[in-house]
């Protein structure tokens, strides 16, 4: 298969072929300066996060011994994939459904797990520093000029600046663990492209350069350079928290943290362009405040929190490498039937929706760990929580704590797919 | 630019932006996306470059889209530990009509998706996609290059039959 046949063939597959084109009013309104947007969906949601918050305003105000106040309020409506589930989202938990028609639906079950529950804490996140000191910082470093903005994305929630240049970008994400992130390219590497033919507009030829794999750092160099780098940034990593990654156009290393013996989900990394030179970093800036111990569920109760999608957490990288293979391969036991691809001319034929297919799925081992979730302020918290699991081949992580101590966001609505999606 | 000249130009993408944004989010989501991202570029319509107006929609969206996910993900916290914008399509978003491309789609990682949907799915040349990325021509050559490669071995080993 060549590159066109590929691209034709991705284009085929494309379902917004048939997604219903915007009114032209969103652009008009964008010009119309302290007027809402045409949009019905915005007031309505807005309404209903200022009855959400007025509920909770109410609990506030019960005395503390009668209605103990959660520690936190989880950011989101609801659930928007999982970890694994990115693959495995059921029909019920995921919002793919609502683009997508179902294909397997998990009847969960269990074998063999723990019905005891126990304790377990929380810690916060908490981002240190000033975010614009932080760009000064990696600026002078790198020797980058330029002067930090705030973002045009950034929100009050998640602020967001930088700096940008023609061959670089400096960032950092001044929510969750406080990340930055800076990356240059080079704008040397000559590519060639000729137009074999006037009239075809696909008939460019473009001569690639060939990868320098001699340019490349080896290993030791990697590790060497990492270390180094971080350490004059202010961050201490050790050669054990490294995994180096390195091929024939580029490297790249990541660094694991963990926090008294447990991985924690904020990964460093740095990577080396196909000219062996730095070409980007990330980090983070924050430490870890230990905010007291909580009852915990057993691993049989926290099986029935997967398909609410609500006490979903993120787990460390390190899991993902040690246990997770790919679901594909796991999705059935008889080998799947590739649907035929759309014959020309059929675009206008609706697609028919897929009926989803039952499989029990059994829960059968599970593992105490530290989930991350964010709270409705952006800020990150570590929780205890569980993976969990199950014969198909994959994990889910699942938040351990009892009901109560953190504030669940409203339950998550399956909305119908609309008729113009499928169709 | 004044409003009417904005209207104009911006009004001629609109169909583009529709299917960009219907490939990464839920359907009831798009039209606030939407309607965010055309406020930002009408505040910021003195920097866009003139001609390259659609893959500045597409950066920035893919800003908006990475910050949206972000903020419904209660759940996928691992989400907001990515220092880096994630707005690529999901395997499901394509698993309608071609499995087996869904399945290897799946295979590959964020950036390879994304740079290889701006390429097939949302039509942009190579230089447009690193505008829309935010990289440099060269990066994204290679990016797409390697996101190719990847995804016809992908497809190799599930049916060598057809590559």
């Amino acid at each position: 298969m060549n590159e066109e046949n590929l691209r034709n063939r991705l284009r085929a597959a494309d379902p917004a072929q048939a997604a219903p084109t915007l009114s032209e009013a969103v652009v008009v309104a964008s010009t119309q300066k302290g007027k809402s947007a045409p949009i019905g969906f915005r007031a309505a949601r807005f309404s209903l996060a200022g009855a959400a918050a007025a509920v909770l305003a109410v609990g506030f105000t019960l005395p503390s011994a009668l209605t103990p106040q959660p520690l936190f309020t989880l950011a989101g409506a609801g659930p928007s994939g999982n970890q694994a589930g990115q693959l495995s989202a059921t029909a019920e938990t995921s919002d793919a459904k609502m683009i997508w028609p179902g294909w397997i639906q998990y009847n969960y079950l269990t074998d063999g797990l723990s019905e005891d529950g126990g304790r377990g804490v929380v810690y916060e996140i908490r981002k240190v520093g000033d975010p614009l000191e932080i760009l000064q910082r990696v600026a002078d470093y790198f020797g980058i000029k330029g002067t930090p903005k705030e973002d045009e994305w950034s929100t009050k929630e998640y602020p967001s600046y930088s700096i940008s240049g023609e061959d670089f970008y400096l960032s950092v994400y001044w929510s969750g663990a406080g990340y930055w992130n800076f990356g240059r390219w080079n704008n040397q590497i000559d590519w060639s492209c000729t137009e074999s033919s006037a009239t075809d507009p696909d008939s460019k030829q473009c001569t690639f350069p060939q990868p320098q794999p001699e340019l490349i750092p080896l290993k030791p160099e990697l590790i060497r350079q990492t270390i180094e780098t971080f350490a004059a940034l202010g961050i201490t990593v050790s050669e054990s928290q490294l995994n180096v990654q390195r091929d024939d156009w580029g490297a790249y290393v990541s660094v694991s943290n963990s926090y008294k013996g447990q991985p924690i989900p904020i990964d460093f990394y740095l990577a080396w362009d196909s000219q062996g030179e730095l070409s980007s970093i990330s980090a983070a800036s924050f430490e870890i405040i230990e905010r007291g111990e909580f009852n915990t569920v057993s691993p049989t109760q926290a099986v029935t929190r997967i398909k609410d999608g609500r006490w979903y957490g993120g787990v460390a990288s390190s899991y993902y490498e040690q246990y997770y293979r790919p679901i594909g391969i796991a999705r059935s036991t008889e080998p799947a039937a590739a649907l035929p691809a759309p014959e020309e001319g059929d675009s206008d034929q609706p697609i028919e929706p897929i009926e989803p297919e039952i499989v029990d799925l059994t829960v059968n081992k599970s593992e105490a760990v530290l989930v991350s979730v964010v709270d409705s302020a952006g800020n990150m918290w570590l929780v205890p929580g569980y993976l969990l699991f199950n014969d198909q081949g994959w994990f889910d992580s699942i938040v351990s704590l009892e009901e109560g101590v953190i504030q669940l966001p409203e339950p998550y609505d399956v909305m119908p797919l609309k008729e113009e999606v499928k169709n | 630019m004044t409003a009417e000249e904005f209207g104009a130009l911006f009004r001629a993408h609109i169909a583009e932006v529709s299917r960009f944004l219907a490939r990464r989010l839920p359907a009831d989501q798009v039209d606030d996306l939407a309607s965010d991202l055309f406020e930002i570029a009408w505040r910021k319509r003195a920097s866009i470059p003139p001609g390259l107006e659609l893959p500045w929609l597409y950066k920035t969206a893919r800003y908006l889209i990475s910050n949206h996910r972000r903020k419904e993900s209660g759940r996928m916290a691992i989400l907001a530990s990515l220092a880096e914008p994630a707005a690529a399509p999901s395997a499901e978003a394509i698993a309608l009509a071609d499995l087996e491309l869904a399945q290897a789609w799946e295979k590959l990682t964020d950036k390879e998706r994304e740079a290889l949907a701006l390429w097939a799915l949302d039509g942009l040349e190579p230089h447009e996609v690193a505008t829309a990325l935010g990289i440099s021509n060269n990066a994204a050559n290679i990016r797409l290059s390697r996101a190719k490669k990847n995804l016809l071995a992908e497809l190799e080993k599930s049916n060598p039959s057809t590559t």
